[in-house]
C-alpha cells in the first residue's frame, strides 16, 4: 500500500525550502504568473477543464461534507480552476 | 497560484509532483505558515504513464476522511476516463475528416429510424431533393454506400449512440 504521507520525503523538501530561502510567513503568495501564461495554460487544458466543471457538480452531490475545496492543478503546479463544495 | 515547492515550500502537490503518487499532507506537514490550517489531498492524473495534472482536495481545519479520500479517487478516475474518451472521439472525428454538419446529423438520425426521404424532408421542412443532397454528403464523408453503412460506422466512430435512434 502507497504510503499517503512520505516523512522523509517531507522532511527532505523542508530542506530544500531553507535552502531555496522560500518565506515560511508570507501572508501573500508571489506566484511570478502572469496572466498570459495562466490563459496559455487554461487553454491547453480547455477539455480537462470543461470536464472538472462537469465533474464538480457530481463531488458535491455525492459528498455529505460539504466545507472542501476541489482544484484542479496542471502537471507544472498552476492553478488552473476550483470548486467549492458547499460553503 | 502555484503549488510548487520553491514558490510555497513543502505541500502534498509539490511532493506528488516529486514522487508521482497520491499524497495527503497534514498541517504540519506544511512549510509555510500560509498553509497551516489546510488538509491537502491530492491525486496524479496519469494518461498513457504520463502525469497530465493533479486533482486536489482541500479542507480547512478538519482531516480528510476515508470516504472523502475514496470519492477524490473514483472522481480523479472519473476525470481521466472522460478524457479519453473525448480525445478519443475528436481524433476519430478530426483525424478521418468525417466532419458531419448538425443537419447532416439530424437526417442521418431519421435516416436510422427508418424513415423515407419524402417523411424527412417533411419534418425538417426541406425539399427532398435538399434531403437527397444531404445523403450524398454523407456517404461520401463517411466513404459508405448505403443508410445501414453510414449509421454502423456513425456508431462505431461514437459520432451517433442507439439512444439518438426512434425506433
Amino acid at each position: 500500500m502507497t504510503n499517503l504521507q512520505p516523512v522523509d520525503e517531507i522532511i527532505a523538501s523542508w530542506r530544500r525550502c531553507i535552502n531555496y530561502g522560500v518565506d515560511k510567513s508570507a501572508n501573500v503568495i508571489n506566484t511570478g504568473i502572469n496572466e498570459v501564461v495562466l490563459q496559455k495554460e487554461l487553454s491547453k487544458n480547455k477539455i480537462l477543464g470543461s470536464i472538472f466543471d462537469e465533474i464538480g457538480g457530481d463531488f458535491e452531490e455525492l459528498s455529505s461534507v460539504k466545507n472542501v475545496v476541489l482544484l484542479l492543478i496542471n502537471s507544472e503546479g498552476l492553478l488552473l480552476k476550483k470548486n467549492a463544495v458547499g460553503n | 497560484m502555484s503549488f510548487s515547492e520553491k514558490t510555497i515550500g513543502t505541500n502534498a502537490i509539490s511532493l506528488a509532483m516529486k514522487l508521482g503518487q497520491v499524497v495527503y499532507t497534514l498541517p504540519q506537514h506544511h512549510y509555510s505558515e500560509l498553509l497551516k490550517d489546510l488538509f491537502i489531498y491530492c491525486v496524479p492524473l496519469y494518461v498513457n504513464d504520463d502525469v497530465i495534472g493533479y486533482l486536489v482536495l482541500c479542507r480547512l481545519n478538519d482531516k480528510i476522511e476515508i470516504e472523502l479520500k475514496m470519492l477524490a479517487d473514483l472522481t480523479a478516475y472519473k476525470l481521466i476516463n472522460e478524457l479519453k474518451q473525448k480525445k478519443l472521439n475528436s481524433s476519430l472525428l478530426g483525424d478521418r475528416n468525417h466532419n458531419m454538419t448538425k443537419k447532416e446529423l439530424e437526417i442521418l438520425k431519421h435516416m436510422a429510424s427508418g424513415l423515407p426521404e419524402k417523411v424527412i424532408a417533411s419534418k425538417l421542412n426541406i425539399s427532398i431533393n435538399t434531403v437527397k443532397y444531404h445523403k450524398k454528403l454523407i456517404f461520401k464523408k463517411l466513404e459508405v454506400e448505403c443508410t445501414a453503412q453510414a449509421v454502423i460506422k456513425c456508431m462505431k466512430l461514437n459520432i451517433m449512440s442507439i439512444s439518438d435512434i426512434d425506433c
